[in-house]
């Protein structure tokens, strides 16, 4: 019994749930648990075999680490074990997308009414493929101008005129989209060079703006240079603003550094850390836990002069317990020192401030930061994922895939064009997204990306360093297969866009 | 007589006028038919050649005579049925 139970206990501790680690706990020891096979343990727990593969993996890693561990530390502390402990992360699930509640929230968007009510008809009865949004834009527009009602003539009168208006924003097939696009983002950002390089200083958060930030997200630029969140909270949360700001101070990366005035003591050979009760405060971080992280991360002992309520806390490299006897030599001491001053007390990586903000509309609180890490701060607890913002598109991609990647793009452009007042169509910015993630990852726009990975040797060679790429495509008998528009203007063929894109056939007529 | 399969483009369009045109102009045989034309470009050959002549005489834009053409679906020529 007692061995069953702790046991069972070990299996929760990793995450199995309790059923399931009540049967696998009955009548096996640990051992015995841990080389359970996925199949025996899908006829144990009456899972299926990818839901026992799952749990078996857990359990096989779990194992491993354990062996590890006890195999390297004879006597495990109380520190060892937490530290082992903290690392078992357990993934959030992804949440499902729920369509109906989607549905309803865009359907409370429809302007309803008698005028929506004949305009739908009218559309259905036309044939006419209108959305729904546009409908009640239309709706809302003509009540606006007084109407309370139309007859269905004059219903099918707007929706034809609607019918022409949209067709005039279609674009053909063959159109050159990309050249437009480059010429009605290029013309406003002329403009725009002019007047970049302040800052909106809003809420202590500088964000870069105007043509540095557009160039840096067409570069599609690993770090962006002042990367942001904006963190929202669960509805639990997000009134209390004493609960937002400890997880703010939770979030933001405290160093050694921050809380303590680090000093060498070169004759000594130590290190000592007086520690600034007042920082301490304020980074809501305690004496006693500074010791202890300290020490596990540096895997050494911490002298203390208290040891309820430490101030000063003295470090020797190489003095491993209280009894060690240690005599570093100076390049050990230097080492040690870099390795405090840089050494992450609290927080998640990347973040390197957090600040606690209210929203003026809707009154709930939430955190801007400086530094972005949407990975770690998705998996805090408390936190709503489904709006917390980084305008890191890197990280995007990364946690979230591409065409979340894709869509920050656009989101990113809209932001730093509005920000300047500068009016571009949606359209242009949505084609130079697509351009840049269209083969599964960001590529940039220029050398290293989009133009530099074109797979027409002549349309790369057209952009630059001519000489090299004809070389080689020379010694290894590339071939061009003419499709694209550089290489036809070089050959001195018509390019396959507009006019040049039609191929004409001669129909006899039927007799 | 020849009907589009589906509406052209405008780029689809300008391309079939201008290719007729340019057989038009090189003096290929019209399918329009000399009545139609001096019906349709009545004031045009009026104001050329003056009333009394405006039956007589006939020099038009081979352009012109292209796009009344494709507009009546005259032109045997349509976009590459196999690219659809």
């Amino acid at each position: 019994m007692v061995d069953k139970s702790a046991t069972k206990k070990k299996l929760m501790d990793m995450g199995v749930p309790e059923d399931y680690a009540h049967n696998l706990a009955d009548g096996r020891k640990w051992d015995d648990v841990k080389i359970l096979s996925p199949g025996e343990i899908a006829k144990i727990c009456g899972l299926s075999s990818d839901e026992a593969d799952k749990l078996s993996q857990v359990i096989q890693k779990f194992g491993k680490r354990a062996r590890a561990s006890s195999a390297s530390a004879t006597s495990t502390t109380v520190v060892r074990r937490r530290a082992a402990k903290r690392r078992v992360k357990v993934q959030q699930e992804l949440e499902e997308f729920d369509v109906e509640q989607k549905m309803i929230q865009l359907s409370l968007d429809v302007h309803s009414g008698p005028v929506y009510d004949s305009l739908v008809q009218a559309a259905e009865k036309e044939g006419a493929e209108i959305s729904m949004l546009t409908l009640s834009n239309l709706a809302r527009a003509i009540e606006e101008r007084g109407m309370a009602k139309l007859t269905a003539k004059q219903a099918s009168a707007v929706i034809s005129e609607a019918v022409i208006e949209t067709n005039k924003t279609t674009v053909d097939p063959f159109e050159a989209v990309g050249i437009i696009t480059a010429q009605s983002i290029g013309e406003p950002g002329t403009q725009m060079t002019m007047r970049t390089f302040h800052y909106a200083g809003v809420a202590t958060v500088n964000v870069t703006q105007g043509l540095p930030r557009i160039i840096e997200i067409v570069d599609a630029r690993k770090k962006s240079s002042t990367p942001t969140m904006r963190i929202h909270l669960d509805s639990n949360l997000r009134e209390d603003e004493k609960k937002v700001r400890n997880l703010a101070a939770s979030l933001e990366i405290t160093d050694a550094k921050d809380i303590a005035v680090i000093e060498t003591d070169v004759t000594q050979r130590r290190i000592t850390l007086k520690l600034i009760p007042g920082n301490m405060k304020q980074k809501g971080i305690k004496p006693v836990e500074v010791r202890e992280i300290l020490s596990r991360r540096l895997k050494l002992f911490i002298e203390a002069d208290n040891d309820a309520r430490p101030k000063l806390l003295t470090i020797i490299p190489g003095r491993k317990k209280e009894a060690d006897e240690a005599n570093p030599n100076y390049t050990e001491l230097l080492a040690l020192e870099e390795k405090v001053k840089e050494l992450r007390l609290k927080g998640v990586a990347g973040i390197e401030r957090a600040n606690t903000q209210k929203d003026a509309n809707t009154g709930e609180f939430y955190i801007a930061t400086i530094g972005s890490n949407l990975a770690a701060v998705s998996e805090f607890e408390g936190i709503d994922r489904a709006r917390t913002y980084t305008n890191n598109i890197t990280e995007i991609h990364q946690y979230l895939g591409v065409e979340a990647a894709r869509q920050a793009i656009i989101n990113e452009l809209i932001l730093t064009l509005n920000d300047a007042r500068l009016d571009v169509d949606v359209r242009h910015l949505i084609t130079v997204s697509d351009v840049m993630t269209s083969e599964g990852e960001v590529r940039a726009i220029g050398r290293h990306g989009v133009s530099g990975n074109k797979h027409s040797i002549l349309a790369r060679a057209a952009f630059e360093v001519t000489v090299n790429h004809l070389l080689r495509a020379g010694i290894i008998g590339e071939q061009d297969e003419l499709a694209g528009v550089a290489e036809n203007i070089i050959v001195g063929q018509p390019v396959a866009l507009g006019t040049g894109s039609v191929e004409l056939f001669y129909i006899p007529e039927e007799s | 007589m020849v009907k589009p399969r589906r509406p052209h483009t405008r780029f689809e369009k300008a391309r079939i006028i201008g290719s007729r045109a340019l057989q038009i102009s090189m003096g290929a045989p019209l399918y329009a038919t000399e009545e139609e034309l001096r019906v349709n470009f009545r004031e045009e050959l009026v104001s050329l050649y003056g009333v009394e002549e405006a039956n007589i005489r006939f020099v038009l834009d081979p352009l012109k005579i292209a796009t009344l053409e494709y507009e009546k679906h005259l032109i045997p020529i349509d976009v590459d049925p196999h690219l659809d």
